[in-house]
């Protein structure tokens, strides 16, 4: 069965504040109890989907996925590792960078990364945009035992 | 050997506190562990128990009682890690550590002031801050006469709390019912209950022929040690085992021929494993088929000679297999060795193979070089999204030494 990740979290702590306060992250913020830490939700579904990307040395808030149509890069959220392998984004010059987040939301369940069921998600690409300039497709490989979950990205220009 | 004081320490959500040890963000999250192939919840924290979540929920009922709770999957081989620390620390406290279960042990503490120089109590306090700062893993602990007033004690001090009882402790056995003692199960605590014995205090000032004559010699043991005399010791090693066995769920319901099968040459190599860990062969194999839970089949097998060759043992419970009904789905299955014999007790024989084949031994040795189920039977493809998951290598039984599951 093809899975789909359709929401992570990041610990609020590893946001920094001026970007917290230029994407309005704050709305976004949850606490799943009293004492768990605050963490920054963010989901698929929300009116503006952002994703937290670790690229060329600092965290950034990119756009998740792409909706427009003028764009030259596919509508699309994901995309399959078997084909970015399979050269088939060559034309967007893939490049690696990595997704941080806690924890990852899939058909309703918040998991963990490094769990079993998070192997089909290193066979996709998680697909950010910025329209008009680049866009990026970071592999949502959430490897690690780590708090924070690594992933690889490939961006096009 | 006797001691005065006996303490029992268990950790407190022990698989989600494991987990909590190598992953900061999950502190204080609501958290469950799964098991069965990723469907139900074996074991939970307390907040995610304060939505109602109880251990052996299917993950979907689960989430729907809480839904921004995070779920793990089980790594029996991280939780045997965290455990034999705690066991180890244990060790410096105490002479005497019995490894109980993966997250119960219980000890000497008739020493445990003197070690840390401090009274009953406060040494105890010491004890599960140790545990705390050195393993990371937040435990409760009793400490009384006898181990069950001890695991009464650990049990009524959950979570992250410690009891010290004395023989002399009415209060607290009054408080306490009877289905809280280990070793009472619900059979047992109806046919008390029928006496009007509802507590443990009540327990304790029954008449021990009328106890004996209920539950048996066992039952007379925990009224022994209800008043606090001490009749079962702290076991520093494992007795022998009278059967292994090796089995579970199926991760599902399944009619498919070639997937029930491939569990069963599963669950032989998974027992033959556990036959050269305890250095057994098994006289008897029996298989045991479950339809939803409940017993679909067993079938009993006698083995020429005692073996623990995957060869003889495959053609032991394949016929067994074949016999059983195939209209139900299966949901569990069991293989188990009966009749154990050490293998430096047994009689070589001229007419029969030898107990294991070098086919045998070379895939052991294969296997422990390059890691578990590196080499298994072609007949265990259907099942690849099993073996292509790492968690499903290690389960609980895996872990030696315990004395119960």
């Amino acid at each position: 069965m093809f899975l789909m990740c359709t929401g992570i979290t990041i610990a609020w702590h590893d946001v920094p504040a001026k970007l917290i306060q230029k994407f309005q992250l704050e709305e976004r913020i949850i606490q799943r109890s009293a004492t768990a830490e605050k963490e920054i939700l963010f989901l698929q579904r929300h009116r503006r989907p952002l994703l937290p990307v670790f690229y060329e040395g600092e965290l950034q808030i990119l756009p998740w996925g792409n909706r427009q149509r003028n764009c030259n890069a596919p509508l699309a959220w994901w995309c399959e590792v078997a084909t970015l392998a399979s050269g088939a984004w060559a034309i967007y010059h893939p490049e690696p960078a990595e997704i941080q987040a806690n924890f990852g939301l899939e058909r309703g369940v918040w998991f963990q990364s490094e769990i079993g069921s998070l192997e089909p998600h290193a066979r996709r690409l998680f697909q950010a945009g910025l329209p008009g300039v680049k866009s990026i497709n970071a592999l949502g490989g959430m490897a690690t035992r780590n708090a924070l979950s690594t992933a690889r990205t490939s961006i096009t220009s | 050997m006797g001691t005065s004081l006996i303490g029992h320490i268990d950790a407190d959500c022990f698989y989600v506190s494991c987990e909590r040890v190598r992953s900061y963000s999950l502190r204080g999250v609501p958290c469950g562990v799964l098991g069965n192939q990723g469907a139900c919840v074996i074991a939970k924290s307390y907040e995610l128990k304060a939505y109602g979540v109880k251990t052996g929920h299917p993950i979907w009922e689960a989430k729907k009682l809480c839904p921004h709770a995070v779920f793990v999957k089980r790594d029996f081989r991280w939780y045997e890690v965290i455990s034999r620390k705690l066991l180890d620390l244990l060790k410096t406290v105490s002479p005497l550590v019995e490894y109980y279960s993966i997250d119960e042990m219980f000890f000497d503490a008739s020493e445990l002031a003197r070690y840390f120089q401090l009274p009953l109590v406060e040494a105890t306090r010491a004890l599960q801050a140790l545990v705390q700062e050195q393993i990371g893993v937040p435990v409760s602990i009793g400490i009384a006469p006898s181990r069950t007033l001890a695991k009464l004690g650990s049990d009524a001090a959950k979570p992250f709390g410690v009891r010290v009882i004395e023989k002399q402790c009415e209060p607290f056995l009054r408080s306490q019912p009877v289905g809280e003692l280990c070793g009472v199960g619900g059979r047992s605590a109806r046919k008390l209950h029928d006496r009007n014995i509802h507590t443990c205090w009540d327990y304790r000032e029954a008449d021990r022929l009328m106890i004996r004559k209920l539950l048996t010699i066992k039952g007379e043991a925990l009224w022994w040690e209800l008043r606090g005399d001490a009749v079962t010791p702290i076991q520093t090693s494992r007795p022998p085992h009278k059967a292994i066995a090796r089995g579970g769920s199926c991760g599902g319901k399944t009619t498919d021929p070639d997937r029930i099968r491939a569990w069963v040459v599963r669950n032989i190599e998974r027992l033959i494993e556990a036959l050269d860990h305890h250095r057994v062969y098994a006289g008897h194999i029996s298989l045991q088929i479950d339809a939803n839970k409940t017993a679909l089949w067993l079938g009993r097998t006698p083995l020429a000679v005692p073996s623990a060759s995957f060869r003889t043992i495959y053609d032991a419970v394949i016929p067994m297999l074949e016999a059983a009904p195939t209209n139900h789905p299966v949901s569990h299955m069991h293989i188990i060795a009966e009749s154990l014999i050490w293998r430096n007790k047994i009689q070589k024989s001229l007419f029969f193979e030898e107990a294991q084949s070098p086919l045998d031994q070379l895939k052991r040795d294969i296997n422990q070089k390059l890691g578990r189920f590196a080499i298994r039977s072609a007949e265990t493809l259907p099942l690849h999204e099993i073996y292509h998951d790492a968690t499903h290598n290690y389960d609980i039984c895996d872990i030696s030494g315990k004395m119960c599951f």
